[in-house]
């Protein structure tokens, strides 16, 4: 898996990279997921017993269309916070992001604090903080379970190492302070 | 070179990614549709999937290519009045329904009849005329039928 480039979507706030496998940027490939009925019907499909034990048995309609309207909901609000930016006004992305922690297996990411408790969303975004205020988007998805792995997120997992090393750029740095993130839609 | 070093490196070269926003864009100015092309897509994968057939069947059905059956269940496609009724036929499924201003108030059942005046029934026996309406024999629930005069509409009322 390699990375081809990085974007900006909101300069100086938002970044996201892009895969040489895939042909657009990973911000815009999941929002093209999260819209597409094929690939969410495919998906809820095949978990629909883990929304019978784990989402209180919503049906699989009801899971497609809840998906769908969060995701496009949030990327609203980020288009409306990056016009914010774009007029002039100042962008303080940090409230989205809820910091993750590595547990000591390292395919096990926790979340460090539960500050948004009561969300209820599965969609996940991950990225790596650059600097305060700077995020830099590795991937993301649908988790249904209570760990990626359980999720089938471990192609995530990946990523997030790759972009890791891209950022360091291969020098001999300790990828430890390059934090993980990630976005959960509200 | 240092963490601050490579962070700034990573943000001067990367390009602008405007793409995201025209399409969130486009999404807020036609949501209404997009989100009733969305569900009739979702409708249609729902029908394939518990008639157990396949895109290519459902091609077969609508006399068109397998392409343009994948374009259907996109979410994108503005779909014509025709060809939703086509889909509704060649699935057997019920995807949408007209809402008219007009109301069948002419066809309601009614209390109070206008009175009629006496006429001839084609096959039932008159039991009595009140004013412009006449009452004929019961059917077989037991319920009187009023024959209007004017509208030649039947009227089915419970005494």
């Amino acid at each position: 898996m390699e990375i081809e480039c990085t974007f900006a979507l909101v300069e100086n706030s938002l970044y996201t990279v892009k895969f040489a496998s895939e042909t657009t940027p990973e911000f815009r490939r999941l929002f093209a997921l999260w819209n597409d009925p094929e690939f969410l019907f495919e998906f809820f499909t095949k978990n629909e017993s883990v929304l019978k034990t784990n989402w209180k048995g919503i049906s699989v309609e009801d899971a497609i269309l809840k998906t769908r309207n969060e995701a496009n909901k949030f990327r609203k609000e980020l288009m409306d916070t990056a016009k914010i930016g774009l007029n002039g006004g100042s962008i303080n992305l940090s409230g989205m992001f809820h910091q993750l922690q590595k547990d000591e297996s390292i395919t096990r990411f926790r979340m460090q604090k539960k500050a948004y408790g009561g969300n209820n969303s599965w969609l996940r975004i991950y990225a790596i903080k650059l600097r305060e205020n700077s995020y830099i988007i590795t991937g993301g998805g649908i988790k249904l379970k209570k760990t990626m792995s359980e999720s089938g997120l471990d192609d995530e997992l990946v990523k997030i190492n790759v972009a890791q090393k891209y950022i360091a750029k291969g020098e001999d740095e300790n990828l430890e302070q390059y934090e993980l993130f990630e976005l959960i839609p509200e | 070179m240092n963490m601050s070093n490579n962070v700034n490196k990573i943000i001067s070269e990367s390009l602008i990614d405007s793409e995201w926003m025209k399409e969130a864009e486009y999404y807020e100015n036609n949501k209404e549709w997009l989100d009733d092309s969305f569900k009739i897509a979702l409708a249609i994968l729902k029908a394939i999937k518990d008639q157990n057939i396949t895109q290519v069947i459902l091609a077969e059905r609508l006399d068109c290519t397998k392409q343009y059956v994948n374009t259907l269940v996109k979410g994108k496609e503005n779909f014509t009045i025709e060809k939703i009724r086509q889909l509704e036929k060649a699935l057997n499924i019920k995807l949408m329904q007209i809402c008219t201003q007009y109301s069948n108030s002419q066809f309601e059942l009614k209390k109070e009849l206008p009175e009629l005046s006496q006429d001839k029934v084609a096959s039932n026996e008159v039991i009595k005329t009140q004013g412009t309406k006449k009452v004929i024999s019961p059917d077989k629930k037991g319920k009187l039928i009023y024959f209007h005069q004017n509208h030649n509409q039947q009227y089915a009322n419970a005494m």
